[in-house]
């Protein structure tokens, strides 16, 4: 198109109402636009942290697979420990059980432990150049994504190496994940942005990210928490997907659709907010950094 | 066709009583107390104005440079037409895709190799991939690294991390390109390069903006510059003028104006009968510019070209006349006086004084009397910006005499300062230019007298 025939973009002091960053249709259409920058930064997340060693990407396989052959090992020959609900399962299991718990997890920790530190380590793009920032998140997301497929590849291999059946549930895997996928890109986005202006934020949601670990059921059984505590469960929206996702490839049978579901819609909503709070406040990112 | 014609008129950027205004805080966590308290009437932080009352419109395919000494507000101009920061207030508006290079190769990843950064650049800079693998030839062409395209870009030197970053930064497909001192640190050869790269982009009608301190690519390659001082737009207009009126700016920070030094004040024979041309302004200098020690003090400066018109810009090998005059405060012995340029990375390029040009003097000089010096030096230097530097001293009658006899150092030893003005001017050189044609007579930081011969010669 001719310069002639471009419409003006005008840069005025006041940004755009908040709510109008909540259109979610403008919202899909402005990431599917971007998405072949997400798909070339994706790329160099996933390249660029074993980037200049021997193995390069090669890493991304050993990882899961030594940490999946040391928790069968150490929980099921060692501590001979067996999952409530699953003890027919082989001694095995447990650690493939724990496995999958963590997998559900990391994708989590990795987007949101990341956040913080996010916009603030790249002052070349906030300051330097004009770059749509708010694709840095998803490109966090898209890894973990990535070495979550790994390791649930690494995972079914192994179960059913050792003789575990394969459900047709295995399937609805990426559906059961939606949720997580969702709120950690929501938290991505509110926290990449906040941990511009309050330094603090690292370390808080290091600490935070630890504490939730150890409240999600993800060493332990849902079953296996007292009726009281029942709540921390309940409540905790990572813990649906961690459930439905050992659910779906152990067991056959998702019983954790309704929390799913409430998770999913809590995740859609946070994820829109987190956006439009990044893009409100986005402006302000190259006056502090 | 009317319309399309009046839309072509139309400018690209128009920039609209803009301003930024920082508000300095102590802690981080102010800024968001700002945010949060500052309804409820309660203020944290200092307000700061970058930059204020900033208008300026440009049209397609114009050249536009904004000049300004450092921390003038130049690149947060920059960055608010490129949108990376927002205006405090004014508006501006941009039409067509904006490139901005505002600091070359902030996009590379180190780790990455030249190729697969160009690629993330071009991205970064909304290329797709196909319309990059295009082009990559002619940007590797461009760069000129050779096989290192294939290696990671920590293991470039700064000049191949420049050319490479430059050549995206211009391959892509903008209507106005911003670039940020990113000319500074290439070779004179590099510059050249991307000055004809600017010549191109200007005949497909794009629109560059360079914010530079290099006031000779500003004078040479704008059409129009802007000259920003503390925030303020103070010139905006044809890049010749605006280069002038920021030496004048210069000036004015250390050398107050004078007015004009009245050779009719019946002085004039006790000056050598040197007539100070009636064309060129003498600037006085404050007493806290000088070094002096109540003996004499310098009452004037000025530079002129051939014409006798103060000139702060010369082309390569161009004549500069150097005026300056001092005051005796007592009675002196014999006065040396001379001048040193030095180049903006604190090389002395040159030096001479009247002892080292064998320049007749007087035998001393009286309290109150005037002591005028021409110095006409022939810029035979490097491309770049220079200051240079006066001094008067004095020296005991009997051993300038001998002068001829005695060492270096002895003479060194003998000499008494009166007076120095460290930094007494600034000038910029150029290349020449003939027939619009861009010369570039020798590199380096001088030209030395010389010639040259060839002619083959059999094998034996």
């Amino acid at each position: 198109m001719p310069t002639a025939e471009r419409p003006f973009v005008v840069i005025r002091p006041q940004s755009p109402p908040f709510a109008r960053y909540l259109n979610i249709v403008a919202f899909v259409r402005q990431l599917w636009s971007e998405r072949d920058l997400i798909r070339q930064f994706t790329r160099r997340e996933i390249e660029g942290r074993y980037r200049s060693s021997a193995l390069g990407i090669l890493w991304s396989f050993i990882n899961p697979l030594v940490l999946l052959l040391v928790y069968t090992f150490v929980f099921g020959v060692v501590f001979k420990q067996r999952w409530a609900g699953m003890e027919n399962a082989g001694l095995t299991q447990f650690g493939l059980v724990l496995f999958a718990g963590m997998i559900a997890y990391g994708i989590f920790s990795e987007c949101v432990g990341r956040a913080p530190g996010l916009i603030v380590g790249t002052p070349n793009y906030v300051k330097r150049v004009v770059f749509p920032l708010e694709l840095l998140p998803l490109s966090i997301l898209g890894s973990a994504v990535f070495h979550a497929i790994v390791s649930l590849t690494m995972l079914l291999g192994v179960h059913v190496a050792l003789g575990g059946s394969v459900f047709w549930t295995w399937l609805l895997i990426p559906v059961v994940l939606l949720p997580i996928c969702f709120m950690s890109l929501g938290l991505g986005w509110a926290f990449s942005s906040l941990g511009v202006f309050v330094r603090d934020l690292n370390y808080t949601v290091t600490l935070v990210l630890q504490v939730l670990f150890f409240l999600t059921p993800i060493f332990y059984s849902a079953q296996s928490i007292p009726a009281s505590l029942q709540g921390i469960v309940r409540f905790n929206p990572i813990a649906s997907g961690v459930e439905g996702l050992r659910a779906a490839i152990f067991t056959g049978t998702i019983t954790q659709w309704p929390e799913l579901a409430a998770s999913g819609v809590l995740g859609l909503v946070m994820m829109l907010f987190g956006y439009a709070w990044f893009m409100k406040t986005r402006r302000a990112f190259g006056d502090v950094i | 066709m009317r319309v399309a014609a009046a839309a072509a008129l139309e400018p690209v950027v128009s920039v609209r009583d803009v301003g930024k205004k920082y508000r300095v805080y102590n802690k981080p966590q102010d800024r968001l107390k700002q945010a949060v308290l500052s309804r409820f009437g309660r203020e944290y932080g200092t307000d700061f104005w970058a930059l204020r009352h900033v208008n300026m419109d440009l049209a397609p395919g114009e050249r536009f440079g904004i000049i300004g000494r450092n921390g003038s507000g130049k690149s947060t101009l920059l960055q608010m037409i490129a949108g990376t920061l927002a205006p405090t207030e004014g508006e501006v508006r941009v039409r067509g895709r904006v490139s901005a290079l505002l600091e070359l190769g902030s996009g590379f990843n180190p780790e990455f190799t030249g190729r697969e950064n160009v690629f993330i650049n071009g991205a970064i800079h909304g290329l797709s991939h196909e319309k990059v693998a295009e082009r990559f030839d002619a940007i590797a062409a461009f760069a000129d690294i050779g096989a290192f395209i294939d290696q990671p870009v920590k293991l470039y030197s700064s000049g191949m991390f420049l050319r490479l970053a430059f050549a995206v930064g211009t391959s892509v497909d903008a209507d106005i390109l911003l670039i940020d001192e990113a000319l500074a640190v290439g070779d004179v050869f590099f510059r050249q390069k991307c000055y004809r790269r600017f010549d191109e982009l200007r005949e497909r009608g794009v629109t560059i903006v360079l914010v530079s301190h290099g006031l000779g690519d500003i004078e040479q390659f704008c059409d129009r510059a802007l000259l920003v001082d503390r925030g303020e737009p103070l010139f905006v207009g044809p890049s010749a003028a605006a280069v002038k009126q920021y030496y004048l700016v210069e000036s004015r920070g250390r050398i107050a104006t004078a007015p004009r030094v009245q050779a009719a004040s019946g002085e004039a024979a006790s000056t050598h009968g040197l007539e100070w041309p009636a064309t060129l302004p003498a600037h006085a200098v404050p007493d806290t510019a000088q070094r002096m020690d109540g003996w004499a003090r310098c009452v004037a400066i000025g530079v002129s070209d051939d014409a006798d018109e103060e000139c702060r810009v010369f082309e390569q090998g161009q004549d500069a006349t150097f005026w300056y005059e001092f005051e005796a405060l007592r009675d002196t012995d014999v006065p040396v006086v001379g001048l040193v340029i030095q180049s903006d990375k604190g090389v002395i390029a040159h030096g001479k004084s009247t002892l080292e040009s064998a320049t007749e003097v007087p035998n001393g000089l009286r309290q109150g009397e005037r002591f005028r010096v021409r110095h006409r030096i022939a810029l035979e230097l490097g491309l770049g910006e220079y200051t240079f530097e006066i001094g008067l001293a004095m020296m005991n009658r009997e051993i300038y005499a001998q002068r001829r006899q005695l060492t270096h150092a002895e003479l060194s030893a003998a000499m008494v300062w009166l007076c120095a003005v460290p930094a007494a001017g600034q000038f910029t050189v150029v290349f020449r230019r003939k027939t619009g044609q861009v010369q570039l007579l020798h590199h380096g930081v001088a030209n030395l007298p010389g010639d040259m011969q060839t002619s083959t010669v059999r094998a034996v």
